[in-house]
Formats: C-alpha cells, sequence, structure tokens
C-alpha cells in the first residue's frame, strides 16, 4: 500500500459556501486518480495549522501514484489557496483495535530533526506506547514520509482513527501519556527535544469505514 | 501539594547553584507567572554553597490540571523566552532534566480522563 495525505489551506477570501464547490473539485480529480481508499473531509474546529480540508488517498503501490500524481496536484495546484501541506509514504509501524467504530480520523505532520538513532527510536517508542494508555484511540501508525509538500519538510505522519472527538479532544490529550511522556519531544524546554518546527495537526469525520487498515 | 508538578533538576558547575537559583527566581519566575506556573520550591543538594562544589538544584513548578499544563505548554512554544533562558545560562548547568509528575494519590485520577 501507499498512502497520501494532502492537507489544503484555503485563502481566507473564500466564502465558506463556496468551499463546498472547491471540495468537490478535488473529490473528481481523486476519483479520477483511482484510488483504493479516498477520504476527503473538511477539518474540525480545533486543528492547529490544520487547513480547511483533508485529503487521504491510498494506493496499491507508489508506482500506481506516481502515474497520476501530476494530474491530481495540478488540480489542487489551481485551488484558490494559501498553501498545500502533503506528505506520501508507506505505512509505518502501528496497529489497531477490534473496533471498526471510529468516527474521526487525525494526522499529525511533523519535522523530526536529526538526532542519534537512540533518540530517534525512544521518541517513536514514546509516541507507538500512547494506544496502550488512551482506549479511545482505536488505531495508529507512525510512519516516516518519503515526499514533503509545503514550506515545511515534513518528516513523520502521525495517523489516529478515534471512536469520537472527545476520545482525541479528550482522553488523548489529558492522559498523562501525551503530556508526561510524549510532549517533551516537542517542548523547546525540554533539552532532548526533537520536533523543533510548527505542526500540522488537523482532523475530520470519518466516513463510517476503517481508514488505516482499510485493506 | 495537589496539580502537576513541573519538575527541574539541574546539575550545576562547581560554584554556580547560587547563581542558578538566583537567576531562576529573577528571570524565569515571572515567565512561569505569566504561564500559569506557580513556583513550589527551590532546593539545594547538598544545602551548601562553595566554589567548588556542583551541587543538584531542583525546582517545583505546579499548574492545577492538565489543561492548564496545556495552556503552559502552548505558550511555550509561541514564546521563546523560557527555552532562551536556559540557552542563556548554559555556563552554569552540567546537565538539566525536565520531567512531570503528581502525587501518588492524584496517579489513579489523572489517568482517569
Amino acid at each position: 500500500m501507499y498512502k497520501v495525505t494532502r492537507v489544503v489551506h484555503y485563502r481566507e477570501d473564500i466564502d465558506p459556501a463556496d468551499r463546498a464547490g472547491l471540495d468537490d473539485r478535488v473529490r473528481e480529480a481523486a476519483a479520477a486518480t483511482h484510488p483504493d481508499r479516498t477520504l476527503i473531509a473538511p477539518t474540525l474546529p480545533g486543528v492547529i495549522n490544520g487547513g480547511d480540508l483533508i485529503v487521504h488517498l491510498q494506493f496499491a503501490d507508489r508506482d500506481t501514484w506516481l502515474q497520476v500524481r501530476e494530474d491530481f496536484d495540478r488540480v489542487l495546484g489551481e485551488l484558490p489557496t494559501t498553501r498545500l501541506d502533503g506528505a506520501e509514504y508507506s505505512p509505518g509501524r502501528g496497529g489497531r483495535r477490534e473496533d471498526d467504530g471510529a468516527q474521526v480520523y487525525r494526522t499529525l505532520l511533523l519535522r523530526a530533526e536529526d538526532a542519534p538513532a537512540e533518540i530517534s527510536e525512544q521518541f517513536a517508542a514514546d509516541t507507538l506506547s500512547m494506544p496502550r494508555y488512551v482506549s479511545s484511540m482505536l488505531s495508529w501508525q507512525l510512519s516516516p514520509i518519503d515526499r514533503s509538500l509545503g514550506p515545511t519538510t515534513w518528516t513523520h505522519v502521525w495517523e489516529q482513527e478515534y471512536r469520537d472527538l472527545p476520545g482525541l479532544l479528550g482522553e488523548y490529550m489529558l492522559h498523562p501519556v501525551h503530556w508526561a511522556v510524549v510532549d517533551r519531544w516537542f517542548d523547546p524546554e525540554f533539552p532532548d527535544y526533537v520536533v523543533r518546527t510548527k505542526i500540522c495537526h488537523t482532523f475530520c469525520d470519518s466516513d463510517g469505514r476503517p481508514v488505516l487498515y482499510a485493506q | 501539594m495537589s496539580g502537576i508538578h513541573i519538575v527541574e533538576r539541574i546539575s550545576t558547575r562547581p560554584g554556580a547553584a547560587r547563581a542558578m537559583a538566583e537567576a531562576i527566581r529573577r528571570d524565569y519566575l515571572p515567565l512561569a507567572g505569566e504561564r500559569g506556573m506557580t513556583l513550589d520550591r527551590i532546593l539545594v543538594s547538598p544545602p551548601i554553597f562553595d566554589p567548588e562544589l556542583s551541587n543538584e538544584v531542583t525546582v517545583l513548578w505546579t499548574v492545577p490540571d492538565a489543561k492548564a499544563w496545556w495552556l503552559m505548554a502552548k505558550s511555550g512554544r509561541a514564546d521563546t523566552r523560557a527555552a532562551d533562558f536556559w540557552r542563556s545560562h548554559a555556563d552554569l548547568i552540567v546537565e538539566r532534566h525536565r520531567s512531570m509528575a503528581t502525587g501518588d494519590e492524584q496517579v489513579e485520577e489523572v489517568c482517569n480522563v
């Protein structure tokens, strides 16, 4: 499987009523790429640097995506945006619970600075420990990025599916595994922090079907 | 004390413990106050100021709860003055470690979110 994410940041002067039509243009362009799985949805209130529309596509392999990438990105490039963030990647380490009731898809694009291997591994291990404590997280995946799009060169994508929005905004954010274990990697006051650039934290309603482990 | 503790453990260079503690009270404390942090205490071990002695300075801050913790953390992302404080006092520090903690009687409560 090969995965593609685009986060669309519309210009502020675009009337929200017009965005639905723009979103439909993206959907049409995505359908023309014939992905195995598509999730395209407006972002929900509370995103940080998270844009207006999440576009997530899955293909059988990287070559399949590369055959359609230029045409798809041409359509996105014609949208009235301030910028596009994006990532192209093979699925990384992750897992899932035996529960397909996820209602919210969340993706975090981040840039981790170069660090000694043991630091990078500890960062990944801490991140992947979260579902052990956050029961509302129904699936999760931390993936290194092959190709980044946007002003920040993203290095990783941390995706999750949640049972509901309180699962993300409540349990995930407030459990001590987040603020006492994982957040140190994002905190400039920690001597070893590795995420030194503003993150792209964005989420949307799911469409009722699994995203991370769709096949 | 209830709430979340932010625990800063600083191994100081010989003779630097007093200057470290004074700098925290003088320069960091006002920034911390703006972020909702309350200074609980500054501990010096061993409790001796000696130009030839390295000390461990432990600074205990508190915030009321996890939501207040996030407000504190996010303001530290946008405002680099706190991170700049540590960089500008690097000459006093051998090693620094920062951790988050609660009282043992609160562990069940903070995990029950």
